[in-house]
């Protein structure tokens, strides 16, 4: 048999040793279990969120209609209001069902509305040019950059108002709060304005780059789609982390506690191949479970909530310039990027069990490491120890370093992936100079 | 016995540990087609030869072969030629026999087809797809065996393999050896701290005391060493002072309360003793019973010879 097949046939048996403890099967139905209640759980918090916070059914045109009325009951009464005759003109020539003569009907009523902006209104109103409303407002010495930007943005590619517009006005709608500096999310005016456009120009009015997967937050009051409730996956997948820390620190050290590491050393595989099955069954066995996960996933999910929208990218900003990319592949490439940190923990797992041969104390030590990580670079963070941006912990979340939100100043992801490179490479190590070297 | 096919070729072998040397100079060969006894009181020295022998020891200093493989040079083809139980068996509880063997068969690239044949000669064959954790011991170091022997390796290394078993459980091992080396050729080598043990067993024994190679020796050798030059008689009788007086046998005789103990030349013993009880009968003196002292046992050979240089190690 070749190196690589008697390679495979050591993973092999890695693996069924595994799935023949009772343990790792009760773990392995633990985590079916939370998989498939994953999209059940989402779609219970949806429907209580909607339920509770969800806005009222809004009757739009009934309430444009009681407004046109109160005024011109107001009017009616009061005779001594300038410009009476005229207003009453605009309320008789505005249509309901037409959100700008609506827009129109608001300004002609300010204080400031001269007669001849009323009557231009009802004018246009009465024909129905949305065109000559843009203009005539564009046109006006108080109307600002933005109301420009906007009105002439619309004319230049002729959008005009009503539900055909709908994404299109909002997206247009959306660059104008965002040139005055209002953004829905972390990113710059400038990068917000790049996506938006980006969107206008391709019409793609679904996409999922405001659903961060690091941001686990979400409009409870709303409808989920696809991909609001697909971004909250890694709650899953911490459960991946948790079971691969287990399997870490009890395929060296369970060898020894059994006795059975002679077996598996009185043969012809040298000690260094198995102690490397080993590791790749580990890892592996967190890639499985992550392909596991999505299987379940996608289709439970989309039974629940949909696959509208599935097709929607994911849009990026690279040197200035929007990239659309498949939300999925985007979704995975952060996982991989957040599993550094369960790799990290699962190596030095394997490594205390390779050299101490104790499984709970390569199990504690791993999940000691997992939880004070983080606070502890948080602590040295705002105490302004620089020395702590050299501690693995502070290296090991790749995707908030790349987006700038590393806890020291000046932190790159270059230096970040040689920390963790350097760790993993002295965990391993270890660990192999332990088993091939020691005696049995 | 082909002399010249060696199985195992130990040359030179020391091993400390610590400060403490465990291993001075061991020099042995065993054989294909023999059981060879690795005997030596406990703490001797043979788990620690052993575990070299197979790998799981570093070799300190020395040179190890396996079917004229070094077992550091040539570490793959020196060890797909060993099966081997070190202590205890070493098999997963929580999996079948079967699955036990499936995982061995893996490893050294056999087929499945092997594990029936390996089970059958082991006598499992009606237990073996039971979760091992409800074997007996006996059953579960028929296991072992059974799985050292799959890939049918020249040289078959068994540490203590008659611990914790029950006399019919030995006796099933010993057949099971025996039949091994001697009908498939394989050495079959055993460790044990029981001379006796190896008596029924092996074809030649290698006696290590206290870290040392003290020899080794064929059975025929052994039985030599415990056959002496005198036969010891021992007569009861009801006045043992006076029968000693009346044979007058010098040193050869000694007295003991009723017990008259005479030293006879085994070459004439039969004809010495016959003498002697005429003697003594025509002296009237009661004879109550004659018999001989059984020769010396092959258990106070190995005690002779591992005190000489255990020094009291034994134990």
């Amino acid at each position: 048999m070749d190196r690589l097949g008697k390679f495979f046939e050591l993973v092999k048996n890695e693996y069924i040793k595994i799935y023949k403890k009772k343990s790792t099967r009760i773990l392995l139905v633990i985590f079916l279990a939370v998989c498939i209640c994953f999209a059940p759980m989402a779609k219970f918090i949806n429907n209580i969120g909607m339920k509770e916070f969800g806005a009222a059914e809004f009757d739009e045109i009934a309430y444009r209609t009681e407004a046109l009325q109160d005024r011109k009951r107001e009017i009616e009464n009061s005779p001594d209001m300038p410009l009476r005759e005229e207003k009453l003109a605009l309320i008789e020539a505005v249509d309901v069902d037409s959100d700008w003569e609506f827009s129109a009907y608001l300004n002609g009523m300010y204080d400031d509305a001269n007669k001849q902006d009323i009557q231009t209104y009802t004018l246009l109103c009465k024909t129905n040019d949305w065109r000559g409303f843009c203009s005539y407002n564009s046109k006006k010495i108080d109307c600002s950059n933005r109301d420009k930007w906007v009105y002439k943005y619309k004319l230049e590619h002729d959008i005009g108002y009503g539900e055909e517009f709908e994404e299109k006005n909002a997206l247009i709608f959306k660059i104008a709060n965002a040139m005055d500096g209002s953004t829905e999310d972390t990113d710059s005016p400038e990068e917000s304005i790049a996506k938006y456009r980006y969107q206008l120009e391709n019409e793609l009015y679904d996409e999922t780059s405001k659903k961060d997967v690091s941001i686990l937050e979400a409009n409870y009051s709303e409808k989920f789609g696809f991909w609001d409730v697909m971004i909250k996956i890694p709650y899953v997948e911490s459960f991946i982390g948790i079971i691969m820390l287990m399997i870490a620190g009890g395929i060296v050290a369970s060898e020894f506690s059994q006795g059975t590491i002679k077996f598996l050393l009185i043969s012809p595989a040298k000690r260094g191949e198995i102690l490397m099955a080993k590791y790749v069954t580990v890892i592996s066995m967190g890639f499985l479970l992550m392909l596991l996960m999505f299987l379940v996933n996608i289709p439970m999910v989309g039974m629940l909530f949909g696959f509208d929208g599935i097709s929607a990218p994911y849009l990026a900003l690279k040197e200035g310039e929007v990239v659309a990319q498949n939300t999925f592949i985007y979704l995975i490439k952060n996982f991989m990027l957040k599993s550094v940190q369960v790799l990290i923990t699962t190596s030095l797992a394997f490594m205390i069990s390779s050299l101490m041969r104790s499984t709970s104390l390569a199990i504690v030590t791993g999940f000691i490491v997992n939880s004070i990580g983080t606070p502890v670079i948080a602590v040295m963070s705002g105490y302004k120890m620089d020395w702590g941006r050299y501690l693995i912990f502070a290296n090991t979340d790749l995707l908030t370093i790349y987006k700038g939100g590393a806890s020291f100043p000046q932190q790159t992801v270059g230096f970040a992936i040689i920390v963790v490179v350097a760790h993993l490479a002295v965990f391993l190590l270890t660990a192999w100079d332990g088993f091939t070297r020691r005696s049995v | 016995m082909d002399k010249k096919n060696i199985a195992l070729s130990i040359k030179g072998l020391s091993k400390t540990i610590g400060k403490k040397e465990i291993l001075h100079d061991i020099n042995m060969e065993c054989y294909a087609g023999e059981v060879f006894g690795f005997l030596g009181p406990n703490g001797a020295g043979k788990t620690t030869t052993i575990k070299t022998v197979v790998g799981l020891l570093l070799l300190d200093e020395g040179e190890i072969q396996v079917c004229g493989h070094d077992i550091i040079k040539e570490f793959e083809d020196a060890m797909s030629n060993v099966g081997g139980i070190v202590e205890n068996p070493e098999i997963y509880k929580f999996m079948s026999g079967r699955d036990n063997l499936k995982q061995y068969a893996r490893m050294r690239g056999l087929d499945f087809s092997e594990i029936d044949k390996a089970v059958e000669m082991v006598k499992l064959t009606n237990r073996i797809d039971d979760k091992v954790s409800k074997y007996s011991l006996g059953m579960r170091q028929r296991l072992g065996v059974a799985q050292a022997l799959m890939h049918k390796p020249k040289l078959l290394i068994l540490d203590e393999p008659t611990n914790g078993l029950d006399p019919q459980g030995i006796k099933e091992l010993r057949d099971i050896l025996k039949d091994l080396a001697h009908t498939d050729g394989v050495c079959v080598v055993v460790s044990s701290h029981l001379m006796s043990e190896m008596e029924l067993m092996c074809d030649r024994v290698g006696i290590i005391a206290k870290g040392k190679m003290i020899g080794t020796y064929t059975m025929e050798e052994i039985a030599s060493l415990s056959n002496d030059k005198y036969t010891e008689y021992i007569i009861e009788t009801d006045d043992a002072v006076k029968a000693a007086e009346i044979l007058d046998g010098g040193e050869n005789i000694s007295a003991q309360e009723k017990m008259l103990y005479l030293k006879l030349e085994t070459e004439n013993a039969q004809q010495d003793i016959a003498k002697a009880i005429k003697l003594l009968a025509k002296n009237d003196i009661n004879i109550y019973s004659v018999h001989p002292k059984e020769s010396k046992k092959l258990e106070e050979v190995f005690i002779e010879l591992t005190g000489a240089e255990g020094d009291g190690q034994v134990g």
